[in-house]
Formats: structure tokens, C-alpha cells, sequence
């Protein structure tokens, strides 16, 4: 029973640590920046196929047992087939410790950097993906192989022929993982307490739940190790920075493939279109300060007439829009806006100039004359058209 | 040994039964219209007594210590007696007890509604009533311990395992928290400022859930359940483990509410390793209530009591596997001020909390008007109700959680936010809507449950007093050679005490002390001041009507988030908040940069008519703020409680401090002016304007010399 217990309780640990690295894996979007940070995947692998190793070792051992003891019970049974066992066990044997010697060497190898030093390459991960899958595999076997020299099988085999095959015994299995005892034994766990009639039994406690527990603390201190102690993990500033400088390399990477890369020196008045998508924009988004005509309300000027607080050509509106005005209450829109959705909406509000809605505001700051600033027949023209299109 | 005689008294169980049916029902209704509220907005009736930032606590406080706090006394004034055969000790201090907190909870309502609040979570009550919770809490201390002393029971039982270490916890939690220095009465500044008083603040808010929703209620399930089911407990041994590592791995888990946060890493990741392994002593809890249950879930089909008793543990094992969930930094990065968290108190509170009570009463009720249950098809309606209720109730909720997060959390490949803050509350509308429904429908259970138990009241005749006989304890015990070795401490009823309370003060102070302590925990940033008067009587606005229940102060360090509000904030920043304002969710967006963001004509229509500056926002209008004056009577006390505080206003600063006062009212008043607004500049609103500007701008300053960085 003893080394079957060791199995299962390896192979839980296994199952863990190998769940736990690739959780890891799987929350590690980016190598390329958050390398430094990425859980040391080989360095875990290395320790399941160590751990297991060790497995291998104990059942390696206890198959060597069970095959002499099966060799001697088999000598005194019967005389006949002894030269038969004798070679198949000595040759099993041979195969036996030869494979272990061979993986007592891998290990080695992957030992001999250190856990820490073990460099993050797939094919050191892929070599230890296929040590641990072997391992596994030869635990398995040593298994069977332990059952059938130890006669397990044979016994369950005589005392389960009446089951089917694959019959899985659910609530047998639920009750094994409780340790459940029959109710009908339950006056032999009693603990006599009766307290105002309430009984108390002494169920064991379920052992799903003590390992569990167990689990959760290894946890906690796995936890905590990686982050306070091996810093193996980014703390949540880090961690915001990691995201911020990956983010930034995926915006210049998508804007250099577009062609609307705008900003306030490049920026021109966009035409219809332009318009009426900048005009859908302020609808949802500025009216509220100044109003749904641009006539200006209680909180934002009046954007309709010729007066400018801020200057009025089509480059120092996209400019008020992008970073604002906060002192005067103009928020900046750059994180809410694409340039481009920035230079719709400074058409749409260039394009505003003299439509005179009802209820405007009164003007603020200074008459604006781009004419004086910057005189350009085509702008002028563009405009005449686009006024006509929002009178529309 | 002769064996005495002595009565059981029902009449303090029957009173605290009934109120906890009553509160149950009003804080439920008060609940209810909440979740419509945020859905219509209308229903805020513009007036200041009934606008959710005041509406939530009450429900929140009503539901836990009206409905759920007059449960455990229900069990505790019937169970224990019983269990260590024994009456109460004093029935005078039973009558203080029961009369004292049904005065405290009609104090709080009438408080919370007038908008005097500490505004710490489920601990809103101002000091006076601090105290007067105080000592009614001893006299339930004196009380019980009275009784347990007077005992005709050598062991205590594990339901007063954990009564016990519920009373002595909670009074910890509830005296540490409420430290504050009073400004005048109704009014009071905590002790603790910015990150410290977070850390206090959720020490307390997560072990009120721990140590008044979860372990006394766990003392009722190893009474009732057992009783109900006619089944032995299933694992004693089970009992002491989970007992004592729930108790003591519970404190622990308090920063979990706080990830992301200005709160320390060490802090916030102790939170989270604690929380992990509070799951199985959680489960131990469950686990040992459905194996009583072995052999007799036949029993189960039939018997509503049991059926309510099933549900009830089972909602505990899920809301406390969701718990260590929710704790994880990637879970709770997307849960952390959104729906979730209330889907999954909800899970906790309606299922675990409400119907382990109606199974209780269920049982109890008949019990004590002697008489069967007047109709099981009734109480088998209402667990059917009820249950729907809670499934409408929470499964909108996570809903609403995922998408809210997902839009927020995206932007466009041109690395722009994707959606305005607005567009997620319009998304989340229509599941507040089937919310408030589910929640309904478990009101109606429940009124369903009031009929079904007066009518049984009326068939029976309530038995007053019960007789019941047993000898007095001898004096000298003579240990059994097989005992236990935890019987020792069962036979040690003080020893019991002051173990848990070292067991729970041990997570407490390994977290809190260095917090306080150690400078670098909280670094200084030499730009940030304290408040001036005017933006402190703003503040005293916001926190009276409540702006935290719906607004955070504090930006975590993510990306959107970043984006949508503006540098993440820093534990230096909040060092004169007295209390803190980082609230536990974002039903509107979130304010730590909002000063300077708007101008002051903007913040007075929003407060006027939110839906003319931000169409389709469910905030409610508070015209009230547009007629009240400023109470300018109170800054010098202000001023010197905050400066006893610690905050370096300098000496002598209160005889200018009403100047100061009304120069920054004027200029804002002459600001709005400029935009056509005439408003007097000693109206509430004026205060207001001045706090929100403040916020989070000291540090954007400081961002401005150095943006070249």
C-alpha cells in the first residue's frame, strides 16, 4: 500500500505544480516585454521531473522487491517453469535499472545548471516536456508491473468477476473519498456527547479535505515567495507598466499602417463626410456644454459665431479639442478620440462658423479673422460647400 | 447530586423572532427600492431622505444587524440555555438587550436617512450610537457569559464555540474601527486617515461578514440543522479543525477587498494567500452540515425546514469558493467595483443568511406555540420563491459585471478608450432591472413566510416558559482516561475566550502595525495639503449624502483606467482624508482626478439635473444641496478635530478660517456668475463645487511640472 500511496500523492502534486505553470503560461500574454517576469517555466519543470524521479526511484526499488519476493514464491509453488522466471526477472531487472541509471543521467543534466539558471528555451522545455511525459509513463508501468508481481491483480481480478468491466462506481468512489462509515456502524464512533439531545459522531475527516487544505497553504507560500521574496512576479506597478509599454508598441505598430496619422500641424478641413461623422460625435459628446447647434450654453462658449477664446482656424480647434482647455473647464478629449475622429470633429465645429443658430450665446473672447492669419481660397471654398451640407 | 428545576424563557426568543422578521421584511423593501432606483432614477423623489447614497446603508445595515442580528439572538436566547441547561442568567439584561438594539436600529434608520454617517461601510453610524452598540453588545456579553458560568453542562457545545468567538470578535472589530474623534454630536472624524483607515476599514468590513454573517450562523446551523434532521453531527473532529482555522485565518483575509489599490503589495498579497486557504475550514463548515444529513435526505423531500437548511449551506460553499476566488489579483481585477461583488454577497446573504433564518424559524416557531407548522405547502412555495429570487438576483449580476468590464477594459487599436464611462451604465440598466425583480420575489417569499408563521402563532398557544430539570455541575471533574484532548478547553469557557481572541488578533496586528508604523509603507508627497475649510465642508457634504456608495476614489494602476481617469493613485495622496473615500463600487465613474476636469458650471447643473450634462446617467438630482446653507458655524471645530488628528493646519488657523471660508465660496460664486448663474456662496453646493475640484489635483499639479518625464 505504502509506495501506492506515494504514487497518488505525487501524482497530485504533480498535477498541481504542472496546473500552476501553465496557469502561469496561459497569464503570460507577451514574452517579448514581460520576460523578465514570465514564471521560470523550466525551472518547474525541472522540479516535477526531479520529483518524479524520485518516484521512479522508490517504485524502481519496490518492484525489485516484488519481483524477488515473486521469484521466491514462485521457486517454492513449482520447480518447473524456474528457469523461465529466473531469466525473465534477471532480464527485467537489467532493463529495469538500466532505464533508471538513464534518467538518474537526464536529471543530471538538467540539474547541473542550477533551477535558476536554467534559460527560458522552448527546447529545454520541449526536452522536459517529453523527460516528464517518460517518467510518467515508467511510473505507470512500474505500477502495473508492481500489481501483477505482488498478485494484486490476480486477487481483484478473483474477487471482482462478477463486476462489468467498466462499471464506475460513483457512489463507491464518494464514499471512499469521504472515508465514510456505514450508518449502521455509526454507535461505534459515537462520542457520547449528547447536548440538549444533539449527538456527535467522530467521522474522520474527509482526506480530500485535509490535502486540500494542505494545497491551499503550499499555495499561500508559493504565493508569497514569488512575490516577496524570488520577485519572480511583477508587482502591480510593474505589472502596469509591462501593459503600458506593450500597448504603446501595438498602437505605433497599427498606426503605422494607417494613413489617418493626424495631428494638429498636419491636421486639414475634411470635407462632407468628415463632417457629418464629426457632427455625430458632437452630438453625443459636447452638446451638453455647448449645446446641440453649438450655440453655446451655460458651461461652453458659443462655437457658431466668429469669436474665438481659443483662436478659430482648423489647427487650433483640433488643438483645443486634443488637450483642452482645463483651467476654463475644456476637458482634453485625446484618450477618448482618435486623431481622426478629433479632425471630424474640428470640421464639424469649423464648419459651425455663421450658421446662426436660435438662442446662441453671446460671443467670447476675440474676433477671429483667418483670412488675416491664414488665407487659403481652397479652405474658404471647402467651407462654403460644408455649410451648405449641414443646412441640409 | 440532586437534580434541580428550572424554566427555559421563550418570550425573549419569540421578541427577537419577531424582529428579526420585521427588519428582515423593511431593510428587504428598503433593498428593493434601491435596485429600482438604479434603474429609475426617478425614484429618488428628489427629496434627500430617500436618494440611494442614503437609501444603501440603510438596507445594508438593516439587513445585517436588524434581520440577521436579531437571528442570532433568536438562536443564541434559545439555544444556549438549552444547551448548557441552564435559563439566561439575567432576564433583566435579556429586556436591555432586546429593547436596547431595536432602539439602536430605529436610530440608525432615522440618522442614516437625515445623512449623519460615518461613511465607513457597515459601520456608518455615528459615534453616540458607536457607543451605544457598545454597550449593549457587553450586556449580550454579560449575559451569555452569566449563563455559560451558571452552567448544569461541563463541555460547551461547538455552536457556543463559535458564538463565543463571534462576541468577542465582533466587539474588537466594532471598537477598533469605530475609533474617531467626535466634531460636535451626530458628527465625528475617524482616527485613521487614507490607506490606514482602508486597512482598518475592510480589517472590519470583511470580518463583520466573517464574524457576524458567517460564524454565528454557523453556531445556528450545528443547533437547528441537527435538531431538524434528527441526525447526529457528523465529525467532531472535523469541528475543532474547521473551528479554529476558520477563526484564525479569517482576519487575514481583509486586504483582499483592496487589490490594486495604494494599499502595500506585502498587504495586498497576504490578503490574497490568506483567502486561499480559507476555503476548506469554510468548506468544513459545510461539509459537516450535509454529512449530518446522511441518512436523511428522505427527509429532505419532504420536511421545508430541511430544504432551507440545504440551500443555506450550499449558497455558503459557493459564496466561500467564490470568496478565494474573487481574491485572486486577474479575478479580481475585473470584479473589484463592479456587480460581481454584490451578486456574490447576495449569494452569501440571501442564501446562506436568509435561509438558514427561515429554516430556523420554520422550526422554532412551531416549536414554541407547541403546534405544528400551519402549512408546509406554503413554506414549500416560498423556498421555491425564494430560491428563484436569488437565481434572478445574481446570475443578471455576473452578467452585467462581465460586459461593464469588458467594455471598459477595451480600446480601439488606435489606442483610444473604446467606450465612455456612460455607455457601460446604459449596458448595465437593463440587468439592474431584472435584478430588482429577482429581489422581489424573494421579498415576496418572505411575506409569504410571515403569513404562514402568524397564522401558526394563532393556531397554537405560546408555551412562555419550559420546565426542565437537571443536577448542578459538581465541583470537581475528574477527567475521563479516553477525553479528548480538546475537551479541555470546551470545560474552559474563559480560557475558550481569550484563546479566539488571541487567535484573531494575531492576522490584525501582523497587518495593521506596520502599516502604521513603518514610513514606507505610505511614502509623503510634498505637494498634497490639507483640505481648506471651505473644501472640508464640502467633503462633510459628500460624505453625508453618501457619493462612496456609487463613486471610488482611487484609481488602480491599469491601463483603462488610467486612461479614463487619470494617473493611478498613490498612498501618499490621501493622508489627511479623515475617513477615506475609495468607496467598494463603481456605479458611476470613478472621482480621484475629477478637480479641474469640468468647470464649477458644469458640477452645478450635473448636481441640479445630472441627465443635462451627462445624458443618460442614472445618477439622482440633489436640489436640496442648491437651498441648504453651509454649516459655517461648525469649521473651527472642524478645523481642531483634524488638526488633533495629526493634519498640520497651524495654530490659531480657526480664527481665519471663516474668511478663508468665504473668500473661495465668493470667487467660486463669482465664477458661476460669469456663466449667468447667480447662486448665494453659502449654499451647500458652492462647498461641494470646492471639494470636487480639489480632489486628486495635488498630485496633477506635480504631473504637470515634471509631464516631460
Amino acid at each position: 500500500m505504502k509506495p501506492l500511496f506515494k504514487k497518488l500523492s505525487a501524482s497530485i502534486l504533480t498535477a498541481c505544480l504542472l496546473l500552476y505553470s501553465t496557469l502561469a503560461t496561459a497569464a503570460d500574454t507577451s514574452p517579448a516585454v514581460s520576460s523578465d517576469y514570465a514564471l521560470d517555466v523550466n525551472t518547474v519543470l525541472a522540479a516535477c521531473a526531479f520529483l518524479l524521479l524520485m518516484v521512479v526511484f522508490v517504485l524502481g526499488n519496490t518492484l525489485r522487491s516484488t519481483i524477488l519476493y515473486y521469484h521466491e514464491k514462485r521457486k517454492k509453488e513449482t520447480s518447473k517453469n524456474k528457469m523461465g522466471a529466473t531469466i525473465f526477472s534477471i532480464l527485467f531487472a537489467a532493463i529495469l535499472f538500466s532505464s533508471l541509471t538513464t534518467f538518474a543521467q537526464e536529471a543530471n543534466s538538467t540539474e547541473a545548471s542550477g533551477p535558476s539558471m536554467i534559460p527560458e528555451s522552448d527546447v529545454i522545455r520541449w526536452v522536459l516536456y517529453v523527460v516528464i511525459g517518460a517518467e510518467v509513463i515508467v511510473i505507470f508501468l512500474f505500477t502495473k508491473l508492481i500489481r501483477f508481481f505482488t498478485g494484486v491483480d490476480e486477487h481483484k481480478a478473483a474477487t471482482k468477476k462478477a463486476h462489468r468491466i467498466f462499471h464506475i462506481d460513483l457512489t463507491g468512489i464518494w464514499n471512499r473519498m469521504n472515508k465514510f462509515q456505514s450508518i449502521e456502524e455509526e454507535a461505534s464512533i459515537d462520542t457520547g456527547h449528547s447536548y440538549d439531545g444533539i449527538r456527535e459522531l467522530n467521522n474522520v475527516t474527509p482526506p480530500w479535505f485535509i490535502a486540500g487544505f494542505a494545497l491551499s497553504i503550499l499555495f499561500a507560500m508559493v504565493y508569497m515567495y514569488r512575490y516577496h521574496i524570488a520577485a519572480s512576479a511583477p508587482l502591480q506597478i510593474e505589472e502596469y507598466n509591462i501593459a503600458v509599454a506593450e500597448a504603446k508598441i501595438k498602437q505605433a505598430e497599427y498606426l503605422k499602417t494607417q494613413a489617418n496619422n493626424v495631428d494638429e500641424s498636419s491636421v486639414v478641413f475634411l470635407g462632407a463626410d468628415g463632417i457629418a461623422a464629426g457632427q455625430a460625435l458632437f452630438a453625443t459628446n459636447c452638446v451638453a456644454c455647448h449645446g446641440d447647434k453649438g450655440q453655446g450654453a451655460s458651461v461652453g462658449p458659443n462655437l457658431s459665431d466668429a469669436y474665438w477664446i481659443h483662436k478659430g482656424s482648423i489647427q487650433d480647434i483640433f488643438k483645443s479639442i486634443k488637450y483642452g482647455w482645463q483651467e476654463k473647464g475644456m476637458k482634453s478629449w485625446k484618450d477618448d478620440f482618435s486623431a481622426n475622429q478629433i479632425a471630424q470633429i474640428a470640421s464639424y465645429v469649423y464648419a459651425l462658423k455663421g450658421t446662426n443658430p436660435a438662442a446662441a450665446k453671446e460671443p467670447q473672447g476675440d474676433l477671429y479673422s483667418e483670412a488675416a492669419a491664414t488665407a487659403s481660397p481652397n479652405s474658404i471654398e471647402l467651407k462654403n460647400a460644408a455649410t451648405i451640407a449641414i443646412k441640409q | 447530586m440532586e437534580v434541580q428545576k428550572f424554566y427555559y424563557d421563550n418570550r425573549i426568543p419569540k421578541l427577537f423572532a419577531i424582529a428579526c422578521v420585521f427588519w428582515g421584511a423593511i431593510g428587504m423593501l428598503v433593498g428593493v427600492l434601491a435596485a429600482f432606483q438604479l434603474a429609475f432614477p426617478v425614484l429618488n423623489f428628489g427629496i434627500e431622505y430617500t436618494t440611494f447614497g442614503r437609501i444603501r446603508p440603510i438596507h445594508t445595515n438593516a439587513v445585517i444587524f436588524a434581520f440577521v442580528g436579531n437571528g442570532i439572538f433568536t438562536a443564541v436566547y434559545y439555544a444556549l440555555p438549552r444547551l448548557l441547561k441552564t435559563p439566561m442568567w439575567s432576564t433583566v439584561l435579556s429586556k436591555i438587550h432586546f429593547w436596547g438594539w431595536q432602539f439602536i436600529i430605529v436610530a440608525a434608520a432615522i440618522t442614516l436617512a437625515m445623512g449623519y454617517t460615518t461613511a465607513k461601510e457597515y459601520a456608518e453610524l455615528e459615534w453616540p450610537l458607536d457607543i451605544a452598540i457598545t454597550l449593549i453588545w457587553v450586556v449580550f456579553g454579560l449575559n451569555m457569559f452569566g449563563t455559560i458560568l451558571t452552567r448544569r453542562e461541563r463541555h460547551l457545545y461547538v455552536a457556543i464555540w463559535f458564538f463565543i468567538a463571534s462576541w468577542v470578535t465582533v466587539a474588537m472589530l466594532h471598537i477598533v474601527n469605530s475609533f474617531e474623534m467626535p466634531v460636535s454630536f451626530m458628527k465625528s472624524y475617524s482616527w485613521y486617515a487614507g490607506v490606514q483607515d482602508a486597512l482598518v476599514q475592510w480589517w472590519y468590513g470583511h470580518n463583520a461578514v466573517a464574524f457576524f454573517l458567517t460564524t454565528p450562523y454557523l453556531g445556528i446551523m450545528y443547533y437547528f440543522l441537527p435538531k431538524a434532521a434528527g441526525r447526529p453531527i457528523y465529525s467532531y473532529k472535523l469541528s475543532i479543525v474547521h473551528f479554529w482555522s476558520l477563526i484564525f485565518l479569517y482576519i487575514w483575509a481583509g486586504p483582499h477587498h483592496l487589490l490594486y489599490t495604494a494599499l502595500p503589495d506585502w498587504a495586498q498579497s497576504l490578503g490574497t494567500a490568506f483567502s486561499v486557504m480559507l476555503l476548506l475550514p469554510s468548506w468544513g463548515g459545510m461539509l459537516n452540515g450535509l454529512f449530518t444529513l446522511r441518512g436523511a435526505w428522505d427527509k429532505v423531500r419532504e420536511d421545508p425546514v430541511l430544504k432551507f437548511f440545504v440551500v443555506a449551506v450550499t449558497a455558503y460553499g459557493m459564496s466561500t469558493f467564490e470568496g478565494p476566488l474573487l481574491s485572486l489579483k486577474n479575478v479580481n481585477a475585473i470584479s473589484h467595483y463592479s456587480d460581481w461583488t454584490v451578486a456574490h454577497v447576495h449569494i452569501g446573504a440571501l442564501g446562506w443568511n436568509g435561509f438558514l433564518t427561515f429554516g430556523m424559524l420554520y422550526w422554532l416557531i412551531p416549536k414554541m406555540f407547541d403546534t405544528k407548522l400551519y402549512s408546509k405547502k406554503l413554506a414549500a412555495t416560498h423556498f421555491w420563491i425564494g430560491t428563484l429570487g436569488i437565481i434572478l438576483y445574481a446570475i443578471p449580476m455576473y452578467w452585467a459585471a462581465f460586459r461593464t468590464y469588458f467594455m471598459l477594459s477595451s480600446f480601439t487599436p488606435e489606442g483610444q478608450l473604446q467606450y465612455q464611462f456612460i455607455d457601460a451604465v446604459q449596458t448595465a440598466v437593463p440587468f439592474y432591472v431584472l435584478r430588482a425583480i429577482g429581489g422581489t420575489i424573494y421579498l415576496l417569499g418572505v411575506l409569504v413566510m410571515v403569513y404562514n408563521l402568524m397564522k401558526t402563532a394563532k393556531q397554537g398557544t405560546f408555551l412562555a416558559t419550559e420546565a426542565a430539570e437537571a443536577p448542578a455541575l459538581e465541583k470537581i471533574y475528574v477527567t475521563p482516561e479516553k477525553a479528548h484532548w480538546h475537551s479541555y478547553f470546551e470545560r474552559k469557557p474563559i480560557l475558550l475566550l481569550v484563546l479566539s481572541l488571541v487567535v484573531v488578533g494575531i492576522g490584525g496586528l501582523v497587518e495593521m502595525v506596520p502599516t502604521f508604523l513603518i514610513k514606507s509603507n505610505v511614502p509623503t508627497i510634498s505637494n498634497v495639503k490639507p483640505y481648506t475649510p471651505l473644501e472640508l465642508q464640502g467633503r462633510d457634504v459628500y460624505i453625508s449624502e453618501g457619493c462612496y456608495n456609487c463613486h471610488s476614489q482611487m484609481i488602480r494602476p491599469f491601463r483603462y483606467e488610467v486612461a479614463r481617469y487619470g494617473e493611478y493613485s498613490k498612498a501618499g495622496e490621501f493622508v489627511y482624508d479623515h475617513p477615506f473615500q475609495w468607496g467598494s463600487k463603481r456605479t458611476g465613474p470613478d472621482l480621484a482626478r475629477i478637480g479641474g476636469k469640468y468647470p464649477d458650471s458644469w458640477h452645478f447643473n450635473h448636481m441640479l439635473e445630472p441627465v443635462s450634462m451627462a445624458p443618460g446617467s442614472i445618477m439622482p438630482a440633489y436640489p436640496w444641496l442648491f437651498e441648504k446653507s453651509i454649516d459655517i458655524a461648525s469649521t473651527k471645530s472642524k478645523i481642531h478635530a483634524m488638526r488633533k488628528l495629526g493634519v498640520p493646519y497651524p495654530h490659531h488657523y480657526e480664527a481665519i478660517a471663516d474668511d478663508d471660508l468665504r473668500n473661495q465660496a465668493d470667487a467660486i460664486a463669482a465664477n458661476l456668475k460669469k456663466e449667468k448663474i447667480d447662486i448665494k456662496s453659502d449654499k451647500q453646493i458652492i462647498a461641494l463645487i470646492a471639494y470636487l475640484q480639489r480632489v486628486g489635483k495635488d498630485i496633477k499639479a506635480d504631473k504637470r511640472s515634471t509631464s516631460q518625464n
